[in-house]
């Protein structure tokens, strides 16, 4: 070969070359647009990391890494492939297979980033099983706050690529007003979530309607009850017969605005007073001690009190907030070392009794729910200090919201524990408790709930602030009372506020409207 | 010029008598026509599985022609010797290539195009009460080319090789442009971060064809999209071809 023809094919392949460099520049120039106009196929999240898609991936069994998966990746038949990995998944879950089903699910989320439901499903599996199941089965555990988080990232990342699905803002926003107890975060995806919201898919039509009232919710477990107020107003804009929304606007002017408005004014002793008379007559209350923990802290400069209602609001209650509250309060105190378990198991029961049987019983929600204690002999009742065959009386009072009853008028019906026990149409209403059978019993609950229709109206009477058993002695041995609760505050009739915490009633806020 | 037309209607003519060919097309438009029977598996996103299956069985079917063209396309020459009666004739080596090529592409084409017709069709029938979307016209129209590109690596590796390798290196080459930018994220050694980078300057970059996600996403298709990564094939094409002059020039029979 001459030199002039070698040395023509040398510059041939360096001005082929010199083109490579510059097809390359103007590819990274075309991907570059791709990316600023989101057209590009996206390969995160769980492209990287040292829980990336490789770890994932070795996790799962070989059989999983079909040919067709890995023709979809490399075909662009990600969308199907991702199909099959969502259904692979939907078999271990069946089987109960969760850290199988976990890494379907970031496989099936890295195929197709815009998959909704796989990230829906990520999210809560993460925040929900994995945090129930796999601390268990861990070592060293790991704590189920960890998985929470993770479900939350998850759902975010979702949102990422598929910023206009309201079907993950809501999962994400009931994940943290739920699981994560954070109502700030949850306020913000409901928000979001009610920006997004598509009627078409929504087969319940009702996706604003149930996230205003999650608004309200979140804004009453973060004491936050003018916010609350207005998302409740919003509900009855939506839908003026909207039970929860009647109901949670009566509770809210009537139990806390009142003490708001005076803190508000300044005059903090009646502010205190008004919502002690609550925690009084409602000793289920969930939200009064929160409030009178503010109040304390911040209008009486008193952080033994309010820490002492936070602990309360946090042992009866389990919110989240409270403990949190606590634990800053003992940290500025210097009382980290008293900190203790806060849930009593007992209280948690009787809020899953009644979750679970009362409210299923009626879930138009009227009644009074009364915890009973046999002693520890099994025998005797040691509190709240009720006699067999003592009798239970309860006054009529004016209809406040006009819920329509199935009662005839004038009619009381008393249950224990789910069963009729009594049925009296005639004022004074009375019913004898038939406690003996439950004596020398296993159970230590007993369940009472009464339903009643005023004379007139035909209808519930569904608020039982005035209805005060008469068989409720009052307390004279001294006993923990709530902070700042004055002794002379203590009325006959009332449990004492160390008492037996009842569960919310049905018109009791949160999740209970 | 007449050489290369001769060349490529040559192909073309023997692409037609192509049996195997025929069944695939047919296979394709059935497939795609039937598209629709298997949207009930997305409930809520029965146009993204429109797009997404249709649009990438236009893909494969185009690659899977491309693929039983390209083996047969010089190397059969060589088998049997017919090679030697048209380069004798006065036709030379880059007219022979670029005929090949024109021919092979010229019928992959045509059947891109006879499959995204069929495509938008059931696309349109479906969702005929949203209207002409110019957008998924836009995400067909760029598939051709892809394949366009991808006869040209098929043609590359033909001027040097066995009907088995040429297949082997086309899709080869296929996979990893599909997985180019996927590499480009791995982390790993600087070596192995270096050889990915080479790997990603030679091969040519075939997701830049996808135009799925902005369909998908309800976002607008931007005409550069479509342009551009015309250009960057055509572009390809002559690099790769003139790659393929220099190899086949040299190559002794």
């Amino acid at each position: 070969m001459g030199f002039k023809k070698r040395a023509q094919r040398w510059l041939a392949g360096v001005l082929l070359l010199g083109c490579l460099v510059g097809l390359q520049s103007f590819h990274d120039h075309i991907s570059r647009r791709r990316g600023d106009l989101r057209a590009a196929q996206p390969w995160e999240p769980y492209a990287t990391g040292p829980e990336g898609i490789k770890t994932e991936a070795l996790k799962l069994p070989i059989e999983e890494l079909t040919g067709l998966v890995f023709g979809g990746l490399i075909a662009g038949f990600r969308h199907q492939a991702a199909n099959i990995t969502y259904w692979r998944m939907q078999r271990y879950w069946e089987d109960g297979h969760w850290p199988r089903v976990l890494g379907m699910l970031k496989l099936t989320c890295f195929l197709d980033p815009h998959f909704q439901a796989a990230w829906s499903m990520l999210g809560w599996h993460q925040a929900y099983n994995l945090s129930a199941e796999m601390d268990k089965q861990t070592f060293p555990p790991i704590p189920p706050e960890r998985y929470v988080s993770d479900g939350m990232k998850s759902y975010e990342r979702g949102l990422d690529y598929n910023p206009g699905s309201y079907m993950l803002y809501e999962d994400a926003a009931w994940t943290a007003f739920d699981k994560a107890g954070d109502m700030r975060i949850a306020t913000e995806f409901l928000e979001k979530a009610l920006l997004t919201w598509d009627p078409e898919p929504d087969v319940t039509k009702k996706g604003p309607l149930v996230y205003t009232r999650m608004l309200g919710h979140a804004g009453e477990k973060a004491l936050d009850m003018e916010a609350a107020l207005e998302a409740y107003q919003r509900v009855l804009r939506m839908d003026p017969d909207d039970s929860v929304g009647i109901g949670a606007t009566f509770t809210i002017r009537e139990r806390y605005l009142p003490a708001i408005r005076a803190a508000e004014r300044g005059d903090i002793d009646r502010a205190i007073r008004l919502l002690t008379e609550v925690q009084w007559r409602r000793p289920g209350d969930p939200f009064v001690p929160g409030l009178l923990a503010r109040i304390y802290e911040k209008a009486k400069k008193d952080k033994g009190a309010a820490l002492a209602a936070w602990e309360r609001s946090g042992r009866e209650w389990r919110q989240k907030v409270a403990r949190a509250e606590a634990y800053r309060l003992m940290a500025e105190l210097g009382r980290l070392d008293d900190l203790g378990p806060l849930v009593a198991d007992s209280q948690v029961d009787v809020r899953k009794l009644y979750e679970y049987v009362v409210w299923q019983m009626n879930p138009g929600g009227m009644g009074v729910l009364i915890n009973i204690r046999l002693g520890p002999d099994g025998k005797t009742i040691s509190d709240p200090r009720v006699e067999d065959g003592q009798v239970v009386r309860i006054d009529p009072s004016p209809d406040p919201m006009g819920r329509v009853a199935s009662l005839p008028p004038g009619t009381a019906r008393w249950f224990l524990n789910g069963v009729l026990i009594a049925e009296d149409n005639t004022s004074p209403y009375t019913c004898t408790l038939p406690l003996e059978p439950y004596r020398g019993s296993e159970m230590d609950k007993l369940l009472l709930k009464v339903d009643f229709v005023p004379d007139g109206g035909g209808r519930v009477l569904w608020d039982v602030v005035d209805l005060v058993p008469s068989w409720v002695k009052p307390k004279t041995e001294g006993r923990p009372g709530g902070p700042g609760m004055p002794q002379k505050m203590q009325m006959p009739g009332m449990p004492g506020p160390g008492g037996p915490a009842a569960p919310p009633s049905p018109s009791g806020g949160g999740q209970s409207h | 010029m007449s050489a290369i037309k001769a060349m490529a209607l040559a192909s073309i003519r023997e692409a037609t008598r192509m049996r195997a060919l025929h069944i695939v097309l047919v296979f394709a438009v059935v497939a795609i026509a039937a598209v629709r029977v298997f949207e009930a598996y997305s409930p809520g996103e029965e146009a993204k599985f429109i797009i997404d299956t249709g649009i990438n069985l236009i893909r494969l079917f185009g690659l899977l022609s491309g693929l039983m063209l390209g083996a047969m396309l010089i190397p059969t020459e060589i088998e049997r010797k017919t090679i030697h009666v048209i380069l004798s004739k006065p036709v030379t080596r880059g007219q022979f290539l670029v005929g090949k090529f024109l021919g092979a592409s010229a019928v992959v084409v045509g059947s891109a195009l006879v499959m995204g017709a069929v495509f938008l069709a059931v696309y349109f029938h479906r969702f005929h009460a949203s209207g002409f979307n110019v957008d998924v016209l836009k995400a067909t129209l760029v598939v051709p080319f892809e394949l366009m590109l991808f006869m040209a690596i098929v043609t590359f590796a033909s001027t040097f090789s066995s009907q088995i390798f040429v297949i082997i290196f086309a899709v080869s080459a296929w996979i990893l442009g599909h997985v180019n930018d996927f590499l480009g994220i791995l982390k790993g050694s600087a070596l192995t971060t270096g050889i990915l980078h080479v790997v990603g300057a030679i091969i040519p970059h075939f997701d830049m064809f996808d135009l799925t996600r902005p369909l998908m996403m309800g976002d607008p298709v931007a005409t550069e999209l479509v342009w551009k990564p015309i250009v960057y094939a055509l572009g390809w094409v002559a690099v790769i071809l003139s790659f393929g002059y220099l190899v086949f020039n040299e190559r002794e029979f």
